[in-house]
């Protein structure tokens, strides 16, 4: 299976998107996220605050990025061990309360 | 506990589109279900514009364009795991989901035809209490 990319996050832990995930998951809900692959990739690469853990799934942590307009580029990326793939990624304004700064 | 600074507030998200939406019925709604991520969400489609998530818990978002705050719909996250077992109307209609001849995977789903009004409104008016006034237009809108 092709990779969009292949990147590490600020821990040095290896997070992979895959073509599958990008065109099938991501874009398939959210498909004003054409085009900006490297946007999501820069959010795991530099987030803007550090990186998240789900309030409720314990293998998943959250990235953001600051946008140059009001918004936030959020992604997903599940976990086992320190290999991480993304789930989503999408705009958005805010974290969401249960998240916890890792 | 750091947060993540809060970009827009909900006061500041608008409902012009919705109630062109609930007076025009002439656009037909969007519900797409992301299984990996466990949401669903449920919107006016539109051409062309980034649209964005605004929290209003941690479970429900509503979605709006970036460019004028104009609300198109909600996404709601953890949608098997926590809002189907709170909302008996919208798991009734999610079951019956598989035996359309338009759902053909059990991953994303795309609904069609008389099914995606039906669940749009169920669930728009399942969230309405939590959305308050926006949650109203909404519900006018899908209704």
């Amino acid at each position: 299976m092709a990779n969009i990319f292949e990147t590490k996050d600020p821990r040095g832990f290896k997070v992979v998107c895959s073509e599958e995930q990008w065109n099938d998951h991501i874009l398939a809900n959210h498909s004003d996220m054409e085009g900006l692959e490297q946007k999501v990739k820069e959010a795991i690469e530099r987030p803007t605050m550090g990186i998240f853990e789900d309030a409720r799934h314990s293998d998943r942590k959250i990235y953001y990025r600051k946008q140059p307009k009001k918004f936030y580029i959020k992604v997903v990326v599940a976990f086992e061990g320190d290999s991480g793939f993304v789930i989503t990624a999408f705009p958005t304004d805010s974290g969401k309360s249960g998240e916890k700064l890792i | 506990m750091t947060q993540l600074p809060n970009l827009i507030q909900s006061n500041q998200l608008k409902t012009g589109y919705l109630a062109e939406m609930a007076r025009s019925k002439q656009h037909q709604a969007t519900v797409k279900y992301d299984r990996d991520f466990d949401a669903l969400l449920v919107f006016f489609q539109t051409e062309n514009t980034q649209i964005v998530a605004h929290y209003v818990d941690d479970y429900v978002a509503l979605l709006y364009i970036a460019e004028n705050l104009e609300i198109v719909g909600l996404q709601i996250e953890d949608f098997t795991l926590s809002f189907l077992p709170a909302h008996e109307n919208v798991a009734r209609l999610w079951q019956l989901r598989g035996t359309g001849e338009e759902v053909s995977d059990m991953g994303d789903i795309i609904f069609y035809a008389e099914k995606i009004p039906k669940v749009a409104q169920e669930v728009v008016k399942a969230a309405e209490e939590l959305l308050g006034e926006q949650g109203q237009e909404l519900a006018a809108a899908f209704g």
